[in-house]
């Protein structure tokens, strides 16, 4: 069987007729010749390299697809420069978090175990970054088309932070966990909230408590498994957000935007605390919250 | 009228082809290094936009897997522009060797 024909439908429903004729197909085409001519004991090599280069041909021939005036493309790269710098910042800021949190226990860690601490970061920092970038490079009210864009790459950090939150965030965490545990010289433990839990284990967790009649930890771990989805589509609800807010007022003062992704994230923390401390909310209701609040206020504006 | 620009990737391509067809993964085998697999064929693509070089899909034996592939070759106008630039190169190397001498 020739290789490569689900990239070749994908590429079919992202690019150009032109780019997916002059671009992708020859690439395609000569990467499953050379496939098939090879011998039995290169076609690895071959199917590994030749995957690769499809898929930067791909990236090339959307690029090469795309419409978006040059003038609009300088916006985004600026946009994408302020945003990766800011998600970088706001990263370090964590790191620094948690230096300080579990310093005692540094001298007996290694440094790589800050890293463990990134694929639950980026779920914070990256929709942070993209909503100040949008309100830092792109000037007065968004064009369709970069709003289009725009909401492509948010879409794009919602699954990342999807990744992240469900998959290697839990995994990532078990070890930060074991970590901290051997340099205290303690068991390690999942934690009361259930963050190196991945979420089939949080579902069977909070059956074990609800069984046990274990309220609080029931009601804690039901947050975090609706909070990792709730966080997820961050990105997607403060950039339809700031859409919002840069249509009503063109010229709107970057700290307000600053504000609205802190507010955002403060939200979760309100929700937790509505949530645990008053028992006023259910853990599903506090988790979404924010994306209610924001929700509401990105329709408010648009009817006004 | 706009003068026909050349890159360097898009001489070489033209140097390599010599008149011949080619696909693309022959040019990138024959460049030493200098071509990438997957930049080659945007390259390609917007030579042929330019009309420096014109392509046509292979003629496939009946059995044949896959996509069949482009065959690339240079347009009397691409070989034009490439011996009119390798021409103004000479021309600039001329006027400016006395400078440096």
């Amino acid at each position: 069987m020739a290789p490569g024909r689900a990239l070749h439908r994908l590429a079919s429903t992202i690019c150009s007729t032109n780019a997916l004729t002059h671009i992708v197909e020859p690439a395609l085409a000569d990467f499953q010749n050379e496939y098939a001519a090879a011998r039995r004991d290169r076609r690895l090599r071959i199917l590994v390299g030749g995957y690769i280069a499809m898929v930067e041909v791909t990236v090339m021939a959307v690029l090469e697809s795309s419409t978006v005036p040059h003038d609009e493309q300088r916006t985004l790269m600026r946009m994408f420069a302020w945003a990766g710098g800011v998600a970088l910042m706001i990263a370090s800021m964590l790191v620094a978090f948690i230096i300080v949190v579990f310093e005692p226990q540094w001298s007996q860690m290694r440094l790589i175990h800050l890293l463990l601490g990134l694929p639950m970061m980026l779920p914070i920092a990256l929709p942070v970054g993209l909503t100040l970038g949008i309100a830092l490079a792109v000037g007065g009210v968004v064009s369709a088309r970069l709003k289009k864009v725009i909401l492509v790459a948010a879409i794009a950090v919602s699954t990342v932070s999807i990744v992240s939150l469900m998959l290697v965030g839990p995994m990532t965490g078990m070890m930060f966990s074991r970590a901290v545990s051997n340099a205290r010289r303690i068991p390690a433990t999942v934690g009361f909230n259930g963050h190196a839990l991945t979420p089939s284990q949080l579902h069977k967790a909070t059956l074990v408590a609800q069984t046990e009649g274990h309220v609080n930890r029931m009601r804690r771990l039901r947050s975090n498994y609706h909070r990792r989805w709730a966080m997820s589509i961050a990105a997607v609800v403060l950039a339809l957000f700031v859409f919002a807010v840069k249509d009503r007022w063109a010229a709107v003062p970057r700290v307000v935007v600053l504000a609205a992704c802190a507010g955002y994230f403060l939200l979760f923390v309100v929700g937790e605390t509505l949530m645990f401390e008053f028992r006023q909310l259910p853990p599903s209701a506090a988790a979404w919250l924010p994306n209610v609040v924001f929700g509401g206020a990105t329709a408010l504006l648009h009817r006004s | 009228m706009d003068v026909p620009r050349l890159s360097p990737k898009e001489t070489l391509i033209l140097q390599l082809l010599d008149g011949d067809e080619m696909f693309g993964l022959q040019l990138v085998e024959q460049s030493d290094g200098a071509l990438k697999r997957g930049t080659v064929y945007v390259t390609l693509g917007r030579m042929q936009d330019k009309g420096y070089v014109e392509s046509r899909t292979e003629v496939r034996h009946p059995g044949a897997i896959g996509l069949p592939r482009r065959l690339y070759r240079p347009t009397a106008f691409g070989l034009k522009v490439l011996g009119a630039w390798a021409a103004a190169e000479r021309e600039l190397q001329r006027h400016l060797k006395p400078r440096h001498a």
